[in-house]
């Protein structure tokens, strides 16, 4: 017990806790926006592979970080765009689409890495700065805390007051949640479904895009096929842990960060084995869903 | 003379089911799906043109060295044997309307389950085989419950408890595996091998035409029989079909949404099981094998027609060959084909693709019967 403890307090344990929870906090994010239009979106995990995949690609061969992120948020754009048309104009269940586009993304990452290095694994990268302020970062503990974290980190931050403030404050949040709740009625007062969808795929693209640079081009400097691992559906379970709600959502996602990154420490100090560890997230999440759906039918009953 | 009126009707049942899989409906979306095929190898030849250096030369390896190679066709079915028994799984689901991702863990640890069973459980002959491909079924089928579940009696979302039940169920196999199971002899990650009488026979010494096919077969068969012709079946389809007609008619939809998500987890199980016994000596999975996914496309592009089923996981069979026969004999990588799939799920569940020409196609026959009603009024 001792020893638990004296892992997780230390400052390079909540540190990598941190760098750990931006994929899914902007994960989480994703879903969240897609899912207010009516949209599960399981295309983020393929959105944040082609993410990491073009920072590191595009960041590489310029020598840009800029230029890098932007690749990033143009394809993460792109395919919520595309997966918008798919749904909207082709007529596709969005969950089908979601699965084609990551076994083509998972297909396509390897095809462009083996066309680009004629090997199937990695691919060079580059990598973000972590942002110091001067003095301020020196301070014990609060310092490095808030002053000396990764751009990505303060970039995620943003991202999620923005889209708070985005859902509850302004018009475009309301006419998302419109169609979200029901496209027919959304449209009877005019609002265009499909330009709505659109705008928050395209969001949630966006952020899905920025979570996959941030693990090949902050958490690693190399772009690997596998350094997604299924975060994407870590952060889209964090968002139906969340219920919908942009605090509670980040919450959720960095309660995973902080499990994932106990399963990478703990197995060094505590030899708890990591495998076992590693299925703590899903574990959590089904519970959490468990409680959720119990606590709406205990409503359900008491109001007839 | 019962059996035989018994017999009369059933026939009389084979004939309209016959008849009405041939109408213009069924016409049509076969060549709508052979349209969304040749569509995705254009696609894909496309960019064969653009990447390769030579590239007639690996087109014509891509699409004819599967079927010209003396082992072409035997690899097409291996290939094809775990995608049947994954598209069926997903078939069965999908036919309850229930969008459970499950197949994927199924596949894994029926896998993995079926290995142990063969190494550590001592039966006889061909007692073996068969026990442990039950064996790799019922564990799939018994964490199946977990989704299939929650569904029904919480109304939990059982895609999402799919999805994390895949996850959970790798971590726990792997666990196992390097702890448990494993063959601290062979360096590596690995159960130690399977006994031969356990393995599932290659048809002949110099053919990698494994018997696992037939099994595979027979599962198809035995699913287009339980659609066809039992009420359980029945059930399940018109849960899937018309949720508030099943209730109408007495169905409680528990049980359909419940049942038919743990038949999808036994059968891909099974086929887990199937897959590990024919093309592996020891079990040595440390990630998932992505058939489960497969399977999912399957079912869709197939309408969840047990038997499309069979030939949609032959077609992927196909292309997966010559993808790998690509990348022996030019330097192309056999990812293509994750290209040309997508393309081909994307057109065939686009509702919206060729059907103005079906409505066309309709219109017409409307007016023709018009034309002739008309004339027999006169």
């Amino acid at each position: 017990m001792r020893a638990l403890f004296e892992t997780i307090v230390q400052m390079e344990f909540i540190m990598t806790a941190i760098e750990l929870s931006v994929p899914l906090v902007l994960a989480a994010l994703a879903a969240l926006i897609t899912n207010k239009a009516g949209i599960l979106n399981i295309g983020i995990e393929g959105s944040m592979l082609m993410g990491a995949l073009m920072g590191a690609v595009v960041g590489y061969q310029t020598g840009s970080v800029m230029l890098g992120l932007l690749a990033a948020i143009a394809i993460g754009a792109f395919l919520g765009l595309l997966m918008s048309v798919f749904v909207n104009k082709f007529k596709i269940n969005h969950i089908l689409v979601g699965i084609a586009f990551n076994l083509l993304a998972a297909g396509l990452a390897i095809f462009i890495i083996y066309v680009r290095t004629g090997t199937k694994g990695d691919h060079p990268s580059v990598s973000i700065p972590t942002w110091t302020v001067p003095y301020l970062s020196d301070l014990p503990i609060v310092g490095p805390l808030l002053f000396g974290q990764n751009l990505m980190v303060y970039l995620t931050v943003v991202a999620a007051v923005v889209i708070a403030v985005v859902l509850s404050r302004t018009k475009l949040g309301m006419h998302i949640k419109a169609v979200g709740e029901n496209v027919e009625a959304a449209e009877s007062v005019g609002i265009n479904a499909f330009k709505i969808q659109s705008y928050a795929l395209l969001i949630g693209g966006v952020l899905a895009g920025l979570g996959g640079a941030f693990m090949s081009m902050a958490y690693m400097s190399t772009f690997n096929t596998g350094m997604i691992a299924g975060r994407g559906f870590i952060g889209i379970a964090a968002e139906s842990m969340g219920a919908g709600i942009v605090g509670n959502t980040v919450l959720a996602s960095a309660v995973f960060g902080f499990v994932n990154t106990f399963a990478v420490t703990a197995q060094v100090t505590l030899r708890i084995p990591f495998e076992l560890l590693n299925t703590l997230p899903y574990l959590v999440t089904i519970l959490a869903l468990v409680i959720y759906a119990m606590r709406k039918r205990r409503k359900q009953v008491k109001q007839p | 003379m019962q059996a035989m009126q018994r017999f009369k009707s059933m026939y009389a049942r084979v004939i309209t089911a016959i008849k009405r899989t041939l109408n213009l409906g069924f016409v049509f979306e076969l060549a709508r799906t052979l349209a969304a095929i040749v569509i995705a190898l254009s696609v894909a030849a496309i960019i064969i043109l653009i990447v390769s250096d030579d590239p007639g030369f690996t087109l014509r390896v891509f699409l004819l060295n599967p079927l010209t190679q003396p082992d072409g066709f035997a690899t097409i079915f291996s290939r094809a044997m775990p995608l049947i028994f994954t598209g069926l799984a997903a078939s069965v689901v999908l036919r309850a309307k229930q969008f459970n991702l499950f197949a994927e863990g199924a596949f894994f640890i029926g896998g993995f389950a079926g290995a142990i069973v063969a190494i550590h459980v001592g039966l006889p002959g061909l007692l073996l085989p068969v026990v442990a491909l039950l064996a790799g079924g019922l564990v799939a089928a018994i964490f199946g419950t977990v989704p299939a579940a929650l569904k029904a009696k919480l109304d939990v979302n059982e895609f999402v408890v799919s999805l994390m039940m895949n996850f959970i169920l790798l971590w726990i196999g792997v666990y196992f595996l390097s702890n448990v199971f494993n063959d601290e002899r062979a360096g590596d990650i690995t159960t130690p091998l399977f006994p031969e009488h356990a393995r599932i026979p290659y048809i002949s010494q110099d053919s990698f035409f494994t018997s696992g096919v037939f099994i595979a077969i027979a599962a198809v068969i035995l699913v287009f029989i339980f659609f066809r012709f039992t009420r359980f079946g029945y059930n399940i389809k018109t849960t899937g079909d018309n949720l508030a007609f099943a209730k109408y008619s007495g169905i409680n939809p528990a049980g359909p949404i419940f049942s038919s998500q743990v038949i999808g987890a036994f059968i891909a199980g099974v086929g887990g099981a199937t897959e590990v016994l024919s093309h592996y000596r020891r079990f040595n999975w440390t990630s998932l094998p992505m058939y489960g996914f497969d399977g999912f496309m399957i079912a869709i592009i197939a309408k969840n027609n047990p038997l499309a089923v069979l030939f949609v996981a032959l077609f992927f069979g196909y292309i997966r060959t010559g993808a790998v026969q690509m990348e022996i004999f030019t330097r192309m990588s056999s990812e293509i084909v994750t290209i040309i799939q997508a393309v081909i799920i994307l057109l065939v569940a686009a509702q919206a693709f060729l059907m103005s020409l079906r409505k066309r196609l309709m219109m017409r026959r409307i007016k023709g019967l018009k034309h002739v009603e008309a004339t027999v009024e006169v």
